[in-house]
């Protein structure tokens, strides 16, 4: 079975300071001045296949991440930790708010390659939450999402699902996506120095993401504009017939006339 | 020890304080015959030493003096604690039946006095607290231990601690003018806070830095500096060698100038502190402070000397400020570091040492060398210099390792003393001093001896003088015989 991780390098958020959560030009936070890590869901996802390995055997597992040199040094990490290949598809800096076309690279790289994608359910940075459901509706894969452990049971996986009434347990046959939730237990292991030194220094595979991926032109957004979601509050006075006369007066009526209009 | 039972103990102690400040069952028992130095054992819920008798929270000095008159008499061990961050095993009772002595209930600020630039408070003042107070009133104690949200003053008394900005400041024997002690015998002692003295030794040193093992401290006064926050000037550089990295911090302490942070990481460490922009490299920092003028030309000099070196290649200086803003150990950090070692089984350690300017990277380059080589799994092996003197530094090596087919007990003896005993060899062996700033403990007090050469003599009559009967925190600096 060949797995395919996929994990973003991110800022380190929690340790952002309050003053660089507006940067100077006000477009997102200053996050240079704070350490890279994998995003917490990816790195979930890169010790459950790291368990998954070790539990079924033979297991290829292969990394890839779509983003800038910060990622590098994770790349390395995951060498001495023996995945069998990781590579990076190199972009100027790592795609935020447009998990469409992340998941179209995700899903042109994967095809045909892979019995399982395995991801965070979202990531830090712009946690869109879509990329893995894209990447499986691209693919025409089933995706099940919030998974908390997985193991191989013949050809088949088995998965626990987190839902808001407590834990499903779902059978699947590959291929699949999965979208990893808050999964106990996986921080992701730490490799030696001595496979740092030996292991670690087998070459990360760096692409050009233009040149391997039709999808990759599309990574930066052409517009980014925010939603309005902005809420106010009034206190109604009054008994309860008044204060219902009040809001269908001036909330309930107006509403139905600009739907109507 | 004491043939006294537990019970017989504690019926003791309830003559002097209500039953309700002292424990004497449950996990808080088990959790306080260790300290961090143990945590692996804690984690895994393994206790290897002697669960206490009981622990004792004291209201005042003078209950202090009289459990402590109860437990000489009866030949009880007591382990003095305060913010309980201890690092080094001194926290540890490893005889049956002790008392764990603790002044965390202490915490009156008795006074902070802008004239004479000193605060004076009791032994379980958290030291953030104090500051946090001391700043509120533009002034500021100067002690920043990465503990400083955890530790008590007492206790930072009682380790001989450093803080981060010691560089300037000094370590907290340069800060304490008088204090308030207790010996065995119930004796309540007080130095009176005065400028200076030459009215005999400074007997101060004799109560700091004595880890409990002579006396109880209750009471501190310390000094207080004008705290200039806005003048603090940051930089940052990288290099490649740890040798001009050195070389520099040297050229800079013996030109007279006084950063309040002079640090050197190597690679490794650098890596885990400074990933996003130390690409690998050695990591040099440095921080100015105090009256502008001051701060400006420490910061303009120190920049000069480090420009006379071409191989460093400078920083934005908002990297170094960021990182140091991040830097000290609260209650949610232990507890995060305790849920990774536990799903990891990766845990690290520190041994922090010092030597002079002329034998500080000979030193580092052995016990790198000598770690690597001789102990099992290693996952990081690094070392920073983070406090320099006029003549030498301190190094402060960093270790971690994946436990592989261990039992909880067997952590220490596998990994973390062979380790431990490397880097105090290789110190004591050119010259350097086996503990800079986390105290003997019980974990290097195999070493002491090495380690004072002929002035044990005077070490050791203290401990005979003071605590005849040995119920002081027995094998911490002294070990047990």
């Amino acid at each position: 079975m060949n797995v395919l991780v996929c994990f973003k390098a991110v800022p380190d958020l929690d340790s952002l300071h309050e003053q660089d959560w507006r940067s100077g030009d006000g477009s997102r936070p200053e996050t240079r001045f704070v350490k890279t890590i994998i995003n917490p869901l990816d790195e979930s996802a890169l010790e459950l296949a790291l368990k998954l390995r070790d539990n079924n055997g033979d297991i290829g597992l292969t990394a890839m991440t779509i983003g800038d040199e910060k990622a590098d040094a994770i790349l390395k990490t995951l060498l001495a930790l023996r995945f069998d290949e990781v590579k990076r598809l190199s972009v100027s800096s790592a795609p935020l708010f447009n998990p469409e076309a992340v998941a179209a690279v995700v899903a042109e790289q994967a095809g045909g390659n892979y019995d399982l994608i395995i991801m965070g359910g979202q990531s830090a940075d712009g946690a869109n939450g879509a990329t893995p459901l894209l990447v499986a509706e691209k693919l025409g894969w089933p995706c099940l999402t919030e998974v908390s452990a997985l193991e191989l049971n013949g050809g088949l996986i088995t998965v626990e699902s987190q839902c808001d009434d407590g834990c499903l347990r779902l059978e699947a046959k590959p291929p699949l996506v999965l979208a990893i939730g808050n999964a106990p237990s996986t921080y992701l292991r730490v490799p030696t120095l001595k496979d740092r030194m030996s292991l670690g220094k087998r070459p990360v595979e760096i692409l050009a993401l233009n040149d391997v991926s039709e999808s990759g032109s599309k990574l930066t957004p052409l517009t980014l504009t925010v939603d309005d979601h902005s809420r106010s509050a009034e206190i109604i006075d009054g008994g309860a017939a008044e204060k219902a006369a009040v809001i269908w007066r001036d909330h309930v009526q107006p509403w139905l006339g600009k739907r109507r209009r | 020890m004491t043939t006294l039972s537990k019970e017989a103990i504690i019926e003791g102690l309830k003559k002097i304080v209500p039953g309700d400040r002292i424990v004497s069952e449950g996990q808080a028992l088990k959790e306080s015959s260790v300290d961090r130095f143990r945590k692996y054992e804690s984690i895994c819920g393994v206790w290897t030493q002697p669960i206490p008798a009981a622990i004792v929270y004291a209201n005042s000095t003078e209950e202090i003096a009289k459990i402590l008159t109860f437990a000489n008499e009866n030949k009880i061990n007591v382990v003095p604690r305060n913010g309980a961050s201890a690092t080094e095993g001194g926290l540890e009772t490893v005889v049956e039946n002790s008392i764990v002595l603790d002044g965390s209930n202490m915490k009156k600020i008795i006074k902070i006095d802008p004239v004479n630039m000193q605060a004076t408070c009791e032994c379980g003042v958290s030291l953030q607290e104090l500051d946090d107070q001391c700043r509120a009133m533009g002034l500021t104690t100067g002690h920043s231990p990465q503990s400083k949200p955890l530790a008590q003053m007492g206790g930072l008394v009682a380790t001989r601690s450093t803080g981060q900005f010691s560089t300037l400041y000094g370590g907290i024997e340069d800060m304490v003018i008088g204090l308030e002690a207790v010996f065995p015998g119930g004796q309540i002692t007080r130095i009176k806070n005065i400028p200076r003295r030459a009215a005999g030794p400074d007997i101060r040193h004799v109560v700091i830095g004595n880890e409990g093992t002579l006396c109880y401290i209750t009471e501190v006064t310390v000094k207080l500096f004008p705290y200039y926050p806005d003048n603090n000037e940051f930089m940052g550089y990288v290099l490649d060698s740890m040798k001009l990295g050195f070389e520099i911090l040297r050229e800079v302490m013996v030109a007279g100038y006084k950063p309040s942070i002079a640090r050197l990481y190597d690679p490794e460490d650098g890596a885990y502190h400074f990933s996003h922009f130390a690409n690998n490299r050695c990591v040099l920092i440095f921080m100015s402070e105090g009256p502008k003028p001051i701060a400006e030309a420490t910061a303009t000099a120190i920049k000069e000397i480090v420009a006379k070196h071409p191989e460093c290649e400078a920083v934005d200086p908002m990297y170094i400020q960021r990182w140091f803003e991040h830097l000290n150990w609260d209650p949610a950090k232990v507890a995060e570091e305790r849920e990774e070692i536990a799903q990891t089984q990766n845990i690290g350690h520190t041994t922090e040492v010092s030597i002079v300017w002329s034998e500080i990277a000979g030193l580092y380059e052995a016990v790198m060398k000598r770690v690597r080589a001789e102990v099992p799994d290693l996952t990081m092996l690094g070392g920073h210099s983070s406090h320099s003197y006029m003549n030498g530094t301190n190094i402060y090596f960093m270790y971690y390792y994946n436990l592989v087919d261990i039992k909880p007990e067997e952590e220490i003896s596998k990994y973390h003393m062979p380790i431990k005993s490397i880097i105090v060899e290789e110190t004591i062996k050119r010259g350097g001093s086996m503990c800079h700033h986390h105290g003997v403990g019980k974990h290097r007090s195999h070493w002491i001896k090495e380690e004072y050469g002929s002035s044990y003599y005077i070490l050791e009559t203290l401990k005979q003088s003071f605590d005849p009967n040995g119920i002081m925190n027995k094998g911490s600096i002294f070990p047990v015989k």
